[in-house]
């Protein structure tokens, strides 16, 4: 459904943040793509949705494919309309806004009203704690339920594909876990999701396929179920076996020719 | 105290005109945290357009005000389409000096159009027309005023609460990245803030005129006064904009009327000196002004 080929990126034209990246997100699939800082998960993300000019960055190499027609050329708002949401790093909401103001600001695009209303009704199913929470300020909300309603926007807009920049960052365990079984359920309603995560674990748990980027390019392809059991995974983002980072960034290194043979096409 | 009850409402209709100009300037920064220094000569251009509709081309006042309604909107749509739409994620120090830029050749082209000459301003109302009221004279044109911004501010407050565009603008104006991530058309919501703004300003522009009867091309210098309404009132803040007008006229009226009674030595152009007073005084209690924004936090 979704297809990124040799997607190279750069910042200001000078600053490399993806050196031809390929990647393929099937239809009502999650993926998950792991990776440390830095390394181009972010980056990969605005691409598809359009957000890098506002951080001056812009594709030089590659193309963009969504039920194969180009759209990296296209704007934001077209890229939405299109089917595709990104909910940003950090949950970035609306605080002066209520509840509701947010959750109709991620409806901005869709103009039938019947269909806002639909997508309003399967997000306070979602996440009942929001319902309660309707005409208060988003600003007020705990974080948790700041993520929640992040993703709730992001749903108003129905999208097929959306895209989740660290979901669980700077949340308690029992809440990174209700995160993930969040992730399942909106999957189980047939959205494909891109899972950027930090914690391997919970998206590898989620996850049918996995990504592994490093600078700016993937080195490691496969089922999430084997990346769970690789060797170098497990040392290296489940942090399975301490101070053996090097050594784990060296045999990835290794496995990037490999890497390519082993891309999964659906 | 009909005197005191005269400088109230002078003073009163003085504020909505400072609170038209400075809601211009408060939608514009709100979407995009720029002061557009611009905005006087938007003014400048608006009612030196209505008077000559009025004075050389013989218009009806309400075919020419809508007429420089429509110039300002335009040259506002063109400087947003032209400039402002390659400048969104650069530092707003950037467009703020272009908006400068702007001023200056607005200026000019005022300068190079019409001359320098003081020219009469346009006005549908005779001087001295209005009625009595306890020894109160309410003036047509000031009743006007006041009319036509309570109108305009509750149409405007329908505007950001109750509809698409309004909601788009709010939140943009609160986190642009996440806004386009909504697929909110960023573009279109500059644009918008950037007419409505020129329209708003050159009202207020137009209701100066008809009370000052004569418009030079020093005349935009009046958004300088609106400029302490809004940093009182907070400089994101539209409600903000309009209390931190009134206020500011109600000062400067009734210090204008009562400084004849005061020591000599305090001199007669106190009045022009008080509304910064008091910008003063409430910035050093609230820095962020009387209804801008500190950044909710949770607690």
């Amino acid at each position: 459904m979704l297809e990124l080929q040799d997607v190279a990126v750069t910042y200001q034209n000078v600053i490399p943040a993806l050196r031809g990246a390929s990647l393929e997100i099937p239809e009502k699939v999650v993926v998950a793509l792991l990776g440390t800082n830095g390394a181009g998960k972010t980056t990969l993300l605005r691409a598809i949705s359009g957000l890098l000019p506002l951080h001056r960055g812009a594709l030089v190499g590659g193309r963009i494919l969504w039920a194969g027609e180009r759209i990296d050329r296209l704007s934001p708002t077209r890229i939405v309309q299109l089917g595709i949401t990104q909910v940003l790093e950090g949950r970035r909401i609306f605080d002066d806004l209520t509840v509701d103001e947010n959750l109709h600001a991620g409806a901005i695009t869709v103009r039938n009203p019947a269909a806002i209303r639909r997508a309003y009704d399967r997000v306070m199913s979602l996440f009942p704690v929001l319902a309660e929470r309707r005409s208060s300020r988003a600003g007020y909300l705990s974080g948790g339920e700041q993520q929640m309603l992040a993703i709730g926007r992001a749903l108003m807009a129905s999208p097929r594909l959306l895209l989740l920049d660290e979901p669980s960052l700077g949340l308690a365990p029992f809440m990174v876990q209700r995160i993930r079984n969040i992730i399942a359920e909106i999957n189980a309603e047939g959205t494909a999701v891109l899972l950027v995560e930090q914690n391997a674990q919970m998206a590898l748990s989620v996850a049918h396929y996995g990504y592994v980027l490093e600078t700016g390019r993937v080195v490691l392809a496969a089922p999430a179920a084997r990346l769970l059991q690789e060797e170098n995974i497990r040392q290296f983002y489940l942090g399975l076996r301490e101070g053996e980072r090097q050594l784990a960034l060296g045999r990835l290194r290794q496995r990037r020719e490999r890497a390519a043979e082993r891309r999964w096409l659906s | 105290m009909a005197y005191f009850l005269q400088l109230v409402f002078a003073g009163a209709a003085q504020g909505c005109i400072y609170a038209l100009i400075g809601l211009g300037f408060s939608i514009i920064f709100k979407a995009s945290q720029v002061i557009n220094f611009a905005q006087g000569e938007l003014l400048l251009v608006g009612t030196y357009v209505v008077a000559s509709a009025v004075l050389n081309w013989h218009l009806p006042f309400l075919l020419a005000l809508p007429l420089g309604l429509l110039v300002t909107i335009v040259i506002g749509l063109l400087f947003e389409r032209l400039v402002l739409r390659r400048m969104i994620g650069r530092p707003p120090f950037t467009i703020l000096m272009i908006t400068i830029g702007l001023d200056i050749i607005l200026r000019t082209l005022v300068i190079v159009g019409w001359g320098s000459r003081t020219i009469p301003a346009a006005t549908p109302f005779a001087v001295t027309s209005g009625f009595n009221v306890a020894g109160v004279h309410l003036g047509s044109s000031d009743l006007w005023t006041i009319g036509v911004t309570i109108v305009l501010c509750a149409a405007l407050y329908y505007f950001f609460r109750h509809t698409r565009y309004g909601l788009a603008m709010r939140a943009t104006a609160l986190d642009q990245e996440a806004a386009l991530a909504m697929g909110i058309d960023v573009r279109n919501v500059y644009a918008l803030a950037w007419g409505l703004a020129a329209a708003i300003t050159t009202l207020g522009g137009v209701l100066l005129a008809i009370d000052s009867l004569a418009i030079d091309p020093n005349f935009g210098n009046a958004a300088l006064v609106a400029f302490p309404a809004i940093i009182l009132g907070g400089l994101d803040s539209v409600s903000g904009a309009v209390i931190g007008g009134v206020i500011i006229g109600l000062t400067s009226v009734l210090t204008a009327g009562y400084e004849s009674r005061l020591p000599a030595v305090v001199g007669t152009g106190l009045h022009e000196v008080t509304p910064y007073l008091i910008m003063i005084l409430i910035l050093m209690i609230r820095p962020y002004g009387l209804f801008g924004s500190r950044k909710v936090e949770r607690i």
